[in-house]
Order: structure tokens, then sequence, then C-alpha cells
């Protein structure tokens, strides 16, 4: 079992404070466990988010059907790129 | 913030994050807070413009897949239900540059990056995350299309970054 070590604190409006009470007792738990677990399920969402994309069944099959056309010049993503050789801002450390 | 060019490079905690203000709290927090464990967790790599120590533009980039939704149904039994993907996942300039053009030279380098990563790796699309309708106009402004029913992402085919970018023979091409 994992050891709880970390500590958060959060400031809350006192109406906030109150109706997270109510709903933790709805839900037979302490207020402490209710504030994690429903931050561990967004913070779980947040992160699965940036794993995938969902797409609808007739966008994704549009989609691949299109990935195998040859690659084509988007015109101001190339001059972007005309402007960064021309007077490049940076350099890349690899 | 004269001296230039900037050097871009992967974040690191010498990097002094904490002076860096784009004007969205979000995107600075999220650089001064969780960048550095994003990358420590190997979920996504964080890339600077940075003057000496001091970072005046970030954009992060991880491994993504488009999925399609498992609705029951013929549509769901037969070919791929994923496409390899990276994302884009933010971009961002210090306030004390904008108006200037640089994010689109920001942008560069991101896709650029990316396009090297897919070379390596695969990844038939990148995928980047709008955080505003303003951010929304920046990337469609470059050629990227809206995914459907009001998603803040949009895409644009990998191949498409490469032609792009290969029309200069300055980046994507360095190897």
């Amino acid at each position: 079992m994992t050891l709880k070590t970390e500590r958060i604190e959060a400031r809350v409006e006192p109406d906030v404070a109150e109706r997270i009470r109510l709903a933790s007792q709805e839900r037979e738990m302490s207020v402490s466990s209710f504030i994690v677990a429903a931050a561990v399920k967004a913070a779980e969402t947040v992160l699965e988010s940036t794993r995938h994309t969902l797409v609808t069944a007739d966008y994704f099959t549009h989609l691949l059907e299109a990935l195998d056309a040859p690659g084509r010049v988007h015109a101001r993503l190339a001059d972007a790129a005309a402007a960064v050789a021309v007077q490049p801002v940076f350099v890349v450390e690899e | 913030m004269t001296t230039l060019p900037y050097r871009s490079e992967r974040l690191r905690e010498a990097h002094d994050t904490l002076h860096f203000h784009c004007g969205t709290e979000g995107l600075d927090e999220w650089l001064t807070a969780s960048a550095m464990g994003a990358d420590r967790s190997d979920t996504a790599r964080t890339f600077v413009w940075s003057n000496r120590s001091l970072v005046v533009a970030y954009f992060a980039l991880c491994p993504h897949v488009l999925r399609r939704s498992t609705l029951p149904g013929r549509w769901n039994r037969t070919g791929p239900h994923e496409i390899p993907a990276i994302l884009l996942a933010k971009l961002a300039l210090d306030g004390a540059l904008h108006g200037r053009g640089l994010g689109q030279q920001l942008l560069v380098d991101a896709l650029a990056r990316a396009s090297r990563a897919t070379d390596e790796v695969g990844g038939r699309v990148v995928v980047v995350d709008a955080i505003d309708a303003p951010a929304h106009s920046f990337y469609a402004h470059f050629g990227f299309t809206s995914l459907p029913e009001g998603s803040t992402r949009l895409v644009m085919r990998t191949s498409d970054v490469r032609a792009s970018l290969a029309a200069t023979p300055v980046l994507g091409e360095d190897e």
C-alpha cells in the first residue's frame, strides 16, 4: 500500500465547502476522501484526453481514406517556414 | 529579451520559467508546475526558446492517437480503430514577444520537431489543442482542419506538414 505523504490544501468559499460537505455525506464519505476521489477522476479525464482524441466513425473513415494521398503544401505554413529560413529568430539545439 | 537568436531546446530544471507570462494563466502555470513532471514521467516533452536561461516561448509534444468512437454496429468490427498521431499540446509565446509574427516561427519549430519525431517512430497526423478561439483561428490559418462536433482540436496530415516544411531547404531536412 502506497503511503499518503503528500498534502494538498485549498481555500474555498463557505457555501462551496458546505455543498462539498453535504455531497460527501450523501456518498457516506469523509470530506477529504470525497474531494480526493473527485479530483483523481477529473485528473484522469484530463490526462486521458492528452493520450487520445475520440472521433466519430464517419470522420475516422474519412480521415483514414485521405491519409494515403500525397502530402500537399499548405501555402501559409510553407511561407512561415520560408520566413524561418530567411530570418530565423531561433537556433535548434538537439 | 533582445539577444537573438533564441536557443530552441528541451526544457531543463535550470531554465527560468517563473518569469514567463503569455497572457493565459493556465499555460503559464502548466509550464512552471507540470512541464518538468511530464518530462520526467515521459508523458510529454517540452521545448523552450531561451535567452540565456530565461524562457520566452515553449511548446509541448506527446504521443497521441485518433480513436474511432466505439458505438455499437458493423463499423466497429473491421478495419483500424486508431490512427497514430503526435499531439502539439501547448504552444505559447511570452507577452513581450507578441505582435512580431514570432508565433508562426514557433509553430514551424514545433512542427519540424514533430515531423522529425514521426520520422523516427511513425505518426500519420499532427493534432493540435487550441485553448481558445484565437488559437483555433491561428492553427486554421496555417492549414489545420477542425475536428467535427465542436472539438477544440484540429489536425493536419504528417505528410502535409513534411511537404509544407520541405518548401524551405532549412527546416525539416537537417539530418
